[in-house]
């Protein structure tokens, strides 16, 4: 065996999974025996447990990382999903707490222990909601392109865009979640005070909106491959696209109650040093006056006066005594924990170090009062900085609205202009590029337009030289090889000639259906006429031609001549490729508000591969060129150019070696307004 | 020539168009008269014989067809001879012009064949087969 291959397994994504979630129930099971004194737990053992598990889940990332291109998608997004959920939780979320939060032992042991079980539990769930989330997205790539129609491609294209979102949302619930139960375990167990609890929330919230937005970005970038892939399978209306607006809504949103959350902590944060600190100096001036009673301070505290070395057991715990020994002020927590301020002073009757004690309860409830007020001011700065996002948002979008409108205008109708925009800014500058570029195209194109018009308006004369000169030639030439070539010849003329009347006609149909030529036009004699063009053809091949008009077909809006020749065509197609002694019909016949006409010939058919070509300029079918070899291959172009200038639509089916049915409907009631925008590309 | 037979102008640039023109009219015995320009033709209708059809091209050096046909029409001599108007630019808007200066008829060269035309002609002249 390949030791190579040997040594990647054991690497693969499946050990190195078992390695993490062994070490992180480590290092939980750590922490619990720290609960019960039975190993030590302090700032520097947690800081270093982090630093321990980052370091294991950034190297399992970047090692994965790096055979990206043999993963799954499902398993990028997967590993991408929780590198990012590692990177916010233990690299930024927990030091961030501890560096704000007042925290005792105890309460950093539960802080500890959630940060550790929360992180694989919750994040655990949400990268595998996320792998079967793109498991329809995983399957596209795993099959042939060919295996998915139009619609399924269009569904999942769909999905494509709306499952980045999907991530995002689920771990912002998660987290929520999370923090709830956290914030749950850490006032029960660790007796958090409210203050700190509102803290560790707001905390909280910065975390996971963050971390949330991150992985959305993520998975954006790592499904967009797979959405170019769909895209090319999709028609481009069926695109739901991502809407600028809401993805600045989206992410300014975001910014914005961020923003307004660490504010919020900063807020609080001081607000609770600025008391803390006044209190204390109080304290120590009220004793050191001897004045207790007439303190300020009897207004919002319960204080009680402690003798230094008389700290008992009872009233406070191991380390909280501790802590009065060697600190001149600050928070603890008593036995039954309840947070109390305390202040050192020298007593100075009897000289003795003394200590202070505050019950914060209620100066807690002062700061809940505010609360109110707080929220309404937070939800006030939120929604006006959300409306200020949206409107200057939809000022940004309306432009680029605007100009899309302009662009597919475009695609309707090649001779459209590109609005102006008159909002002063890159986007009208971006316009203004774009109608330059539009302009130059549009130029182009009538330029060439005209050559082709121009170009085949010169040939004409030498044409009708050549071919009445052929034509006196063969009326004197004597049977035989001299008439034989001569006929052949007059045969290429007028295959040029062929050539030279469809570029024209091509021209004309391109440059659009002008109104000085539409006009109401009865259909059935419209058809009647085109079959007697045709009928001398169709006697002379002995072919049974059969036509089935229905009389009282309505008048129809449109351009008499390039119609007639449309119809004229389709007939001629169907007898020129069609042996002797075959068949060749025509049937028209009013279908609700459309005209359907049906061409059918018993000719030589189409193969299949030729049929996708069929309407293609110049295309000719391999089995057409050897029937007929003067033809140009510029009429079915023509034919389909026309039938959708008057709103048609045109098909066929066909069977080689059987026959083909060429098939066309036309509205009726299309108004001339319509057929104004229908031009030609 | 005997005066009673018909007799055709011919305005064209090209030459051999109007020969071949020529020589197949020939054949059914209608003389065709030549003119390379505008004013040659214009020239040619101040003879007393006047010709009994006019075909007239619309591209001409000097002056053109829809030039000499207006000329044709305001001259009380010569306004109520037939005039095919025999280009190749059969585009709407010539036709039109060409309707609106009297024209009889508009047709275009290269879609008619010699033996067309010869009918064409016979039939404006009203001569059987």
């Amino acid at each position: 065996m390949n030791p190579t291959v040997k040594n990647r397994s054991v690497l693969s994504l499946r050990n190195i999974f078992i390695f993490n979630v062994i070490c992180i129930t480590a290092a939980a099971v750590y922490i619990i025996f720290s609960f019960f004194d039975r190993v030590p737990f302090d700032k520097p053992i947690y800081t270093a447990v982090l630093l321990f598990l980052i370091i294991l889940n950034i190297g399992s990332y970047a090692y994965l990382w790096r055979q990206k291109d043999s993963l799954s998608l499902s398993s990028q997004i997967m590993l991408t999903v929780w590198f990012w959920i590692v990177i916010w939780f233990w690299i930024f979320s927990a030091p961030f707490f501890l560096a704000v939060m007042n925290i005792d032992s105890l309460q950093l042991r539960w802080s500890a222990f959630t940060f550790i079980w929360e992180v694989p539990i919750l994040g655990g769930s949400v990268v595998i909601i996320c792998y079967y989330l793109f498991r329809p997205l995983q399957r596209f790539l795993d099959q042939k392109k060919e295996d998915f129609s139009e619609e399924e491609a269009a569904k999942l294209y769909r999905l494509s865009i709306r499952y980045p979102l999907y991530v995002g949302w689920i771990l912002f619930s998660a987290s929520v979640f999370g923090y709830f139960i956290g914030a749950l375990q850490e006032y029960f167990f660790a007796a958090m005070s409210n203050t700190e609890m509102i803290k560790n929330i707001l905390a909280g919230f910065v975390t996971f909106t963050f971390v949330s937005l991150i992985c959305y970005v993520s998975a954006e970038y790592l499904i967009e491959p797979v959405r170019t892939r769909l895209a090319e399978l999709t028609d481009e209306k069926d695109r739901q696209r991502t809407r600028l607006s809401v993805r600045m809504i989206f992410i300014f949103g975001l910014i914005v109650a961020g923003a307004l959350l660490m504010m919020q902590l900063a807020v609080i944060n001081s607000l609770q040093a600025i008391i803390r600190g006044g209190l204390v100096q109080n304290i120590e001036q009220d004793v050191a006056r001897n004045s207790w009673e007439s303190s300020a301070i009897k207004n919002f505290a319960q204080f009680s006066q402690v003798n230094r070395s008389n700290v008992t057991q009872n009233d406070f715990s191991e380390e909280s005594r501790a802590y009065l020994m060697s600190h001149s002020s600050g928070v603890i927590h008593d036995l039954s924990n309840e947070p109390k301020l305390i202040g050192f002073f020298t007593d100075r009757n009897t000289q003795s170090k003394s200590v202070a004690v505050l019950y914060l309860d209620s100066f807690y409830n002062q700061v809940w009062s505010t609360l109110p007020a707080t929220l309404f001011g937070a939800l006030f700065v939120l929604f006006a900085g959300v409306g200020l996002v949206m409107v200057a948002t939809r000022a940004l979008t309306r432009s680029v609205k605007v100009l899309i409108e302009g662009i597919h205008a475009l695609q309707d109708d090649p001779g459209a202009a590109i609005p102006r925009l008159g909002s002063n800014d890159e986007i009208e500058e971006l316009s203004v590029a774009l109608s330059y570029f539009v302009r130059q195209s549009q130029r182009a194109d009538q330029a060439k337009n005209d050559f082709i018009a121009v170009a085949s308006h010169q040939l004409r004369t030498p044409l009708a030289a050549m071919k009445w000169t052929l034509e006196l030639l063969t009326q004197d030439a004597k049977e035989g090889m001299q008439k034989e070539i001569l006929e052949r010849g007059t045969s290429a003329v007028k295959n040029m000639e062929n050539i030279a009347e469809g570029l024209l006609l091509s021209v004309r149909v391109m440059n659009g259906l002008s109104d000085n030529h539409l006009k109401e036009v009865p259909f059935s004699p419209l058809l009647d006429q085109a079959i007697k063009l045709v009928t001398p053809l169709a006697e002379k091949k002995s072919i049974d031609f059969t036509t089935s008009v229905s009389e009282n077909l309505p008048t129809i809006m449109m351009d008499e001549e390039h119609m007639l020749w449309a119809n004229q065509n389709l007939l001629d197609n169907a007898i020129k490729y069609t042996l002797s002694g075959g068949k060749v019909s025509l049937s028209a016949i009013q279908e609700g508000d459309h005209i359907k006409v049906s061409v059918t010939d018993s000719g030589i058919g189409i193969s299949p591969e030729d049929q996708a070509h069929m309407f293609e300029k110049f295309f000719r079918a391999q089995k057409a060129v050897e029937t007929s070899p003067d033809g140009s291959g510029l009429g079915l172009s023509i034919v389909k150019a026309i039938i959708e200038a008057h709103g048609g639509q045109i098909d066929f089916v066909s069977k080689l070696g059987e026959g083909t049915t060429f098939t066309y409907t036309l509205p009726i009631n299309a108004s001339i307004s319509k057929y104004d925008k229908i031009k030609l590309s | 020539m005997n005066t009673n037979d018909p007799l055709i102008l011919m305005v064209e640039d090209d030459p051999l168009l109007s020969d071949l023109v020529a020589l197949k009219l020939k054949d059914k015995q209608i003389p065709v008269s030549h003119a390379v320009t505008g004013e040659a033709a214009l020239e040619f209708l101040k003879q007393e014989r006047k010709p009994d059809l006019i075909l007239l091209d619309i591209r001409l050096p000097g002056i053109d067809g829809f030039g000499v046909l207006e000329q044709i029409r305001a001259n009380e001599a010569t306004k109520n001879i037939p005039v095919i108007i025999f280009s190749n630019f059969g585009e709407e808007s010539d036709k039109a012009k060409a309707e609106a200066l009297g024209a009889t008829k508009f047709v275009v060269k290269v879609s008619l064949s010699l033996e067309e035309v010869a009918n064409l002609v016979k039939e404006q002249l009203k001569i059987a087969g």
